[in-house]
């Protein structure tokens, strides 16, 4: 059985032709084909957000998520935030508070974070919470990392 | 592992699909499917696709008799639709509560539904509004009562050449207040261990659903007819506890025994009524 298929794939702007496994995640083809390591592995059930990119502008599990489901589609990853050279608001708070311990949740918390600021530019602790109770993080206690989304929605509404 | 990804445009193809590929399955979001497939609890030769087929739609629409989602539909644009925000508040509350963000970015209320699963939460408020699941077959469709859907555990009466298009959901006649509350170990990324829907009418009716406490969702319909013309009453709604737990079937599993469940059955319906009537009583 020929299990191939050629999808286009827009990553981080780029157009991508490529010619994958149909039953291939979207996790899997932005590792393997596109060598895009950002984006991490981990729980591959959709339970701990380590993989979690945009698809037009939304947060999703790219581990259960088919790369041919989202063929014409604009994905982010977190290789696309960083604009010439200069870390993206929620990247520089990340480091500024201290949010980031082993950092293996780091992609996926941030790409999450993204999703939530470009629909809610001043988002509560209590909505904060909710964009992120699908991303898991063994070191932090999230206290560091509510408030390093906090201070990149001020510095994002700032400008 | 290992399957052929299949995405046919329209609905005559997507059943043709599935004859020509015995024990293939249906993704729409594949946020329940991909992980029983990845867990290797399923690994079907063919997965179909819905994203092409032309016939369904991601469509959230107020009409004049009800509102009508169709099958592509995600579970976070429900949570957020204001005519299912204001009519069907029950509805709002299990769809906001299912999984974490980027599982509601993807997973649909349609696909909530065929999975069939006795702990879904959008079951227990779409039965106690009453809704309909709409099917079609490419030549004919069909609509039929939620109640009547469900067969089982995993199992609902759609055919191997039958598609979900839509749920409808018809505004009551009446006047009436609802919720929906369940329980889980933790709040994200978990399965209800038990879920009760709750709606009183300004006409006396009572409705009761509950979830995750038998082989489906279903009306509890013995205890609805001992709250007719519930208003806070404390007396009336020890007895209706009472025969809620003889209508529960719970079992015991990983989540939680099944006394438990049958003392949080009672919790929850004691928290939705209770709300229910107060809300009714500020609203007069």
């Amino acid at each position: 059985m020929d299990n191939k298929i050629k999808i286009e794939l827009t990553v981080n702007g780029t157009l991508h032709r490529l010619e994958i496994a149909s039953d291939k995640s979207l996790a899997r083809v932005l590792r393997e084909d596109l060598e895009l390591m950002g984006t991490k592995i981990s729980c591959g059930a959709g339970e701990c957000g380590a993989c979690t990119v945009l698809v037009g502008g939304k947060a999703v599990n790219s581990c259960i998520v088919l790369a041919a489901e989202v063929a014409g589609r604009e994905i982010t990853t977190i290789e696309g935030l960083a604009k010439l050279g200069q870390l993206d608001p929620i990247q520089e708070a990340f480091v500024e508070e201290g949010a980031i311990q082993c950092g293996f949740c780091t992609p996926g918390m941030i790409m999450s974070t993204k999703g939530l600021l470009l629909e809610n530019p001043d988002p509560t602790e209590d909505e904060i919470k909710d964009a992120l109770e699908g991303n898991l993080c063994r070191c932090t206690g999230y206290l560091s990392i509510i408030r390093a989304v906090k201070r990149a929605a001020a510095a994002m509404r700032r400008g | 592992m290992g399957f052929q990804y299949l995405q046919p445009e329209s609905v005559d193809e997507a059943i043709a699909c599935r004859k020509a590929h015995r024990g293939s399955y249906l993704l729409a979001g594949g946020t329940d499917l991909l992980v029983r497939i990845h867990a290797g609890r399923l690994s079907p030769s063919a997965v179909i696709g819905l994203g092409r087929v032309k016939e369904l739609d991601a469509e959230i629409t107020a009409e004049l008799e009800g509102v009508r989602i169709g099958a592509l539909a995600v579970l976070t644009d429900v949570a957020r639709n204001t005519t299912v925000a204001t009519r069907f508040p029950a509805l709002q509350q299990a769809a906001a509560s299912v999984g974490s963000r980027q599982i509601r970015n993807r997973a649909t209320l349609v696909g909530n539904l065929c999975n069939a699963s006795p702990a879904a939460d959008t079951v227990p408020p779409l039965l106690i509004y009453e809704a309909r699941v709409m099917i079609a077959n490419g030549r004919t469709s069909r609509q039929v009562a939620l109640e009547e859907f469900f067969t089982g555990p995993g199992k609902s009466i759609l055919t191997e050449d039958e598609l979900v298009v839509g749920v409808w959901i018809p505004y009551p006649a009446f006047s009436y207040c609802s919720a929906y509350r369940r329980i889980s170990r933790r709040r994200g990324v978990d399965l209800s261990l038990a879920g009760v829907a709750g709606l009183v009418a300004d006409t006396g009716e009572v409705r009761l659903a509950l979830g995750a406490v038998g082989p489906k969702p279903f009306r509890a319909r013995q205890s609805e007819g001992l709250l007719k013309g519930y208003a806070g009453d404390e007396a009336r709604l020890e007895a209706a506890l009472a025969c809620l737990i003889a209508e529960a079937a719970p079992i015991t599993d990983i989540r939680a025994s099944r006394a438990y469940r049958l003392e949080m059955i009672q919790v929850l319906a004691t928290r939705v009524l209770r709300e229910c009537a107060m809300e009714a009583d500020h609203g007069q």
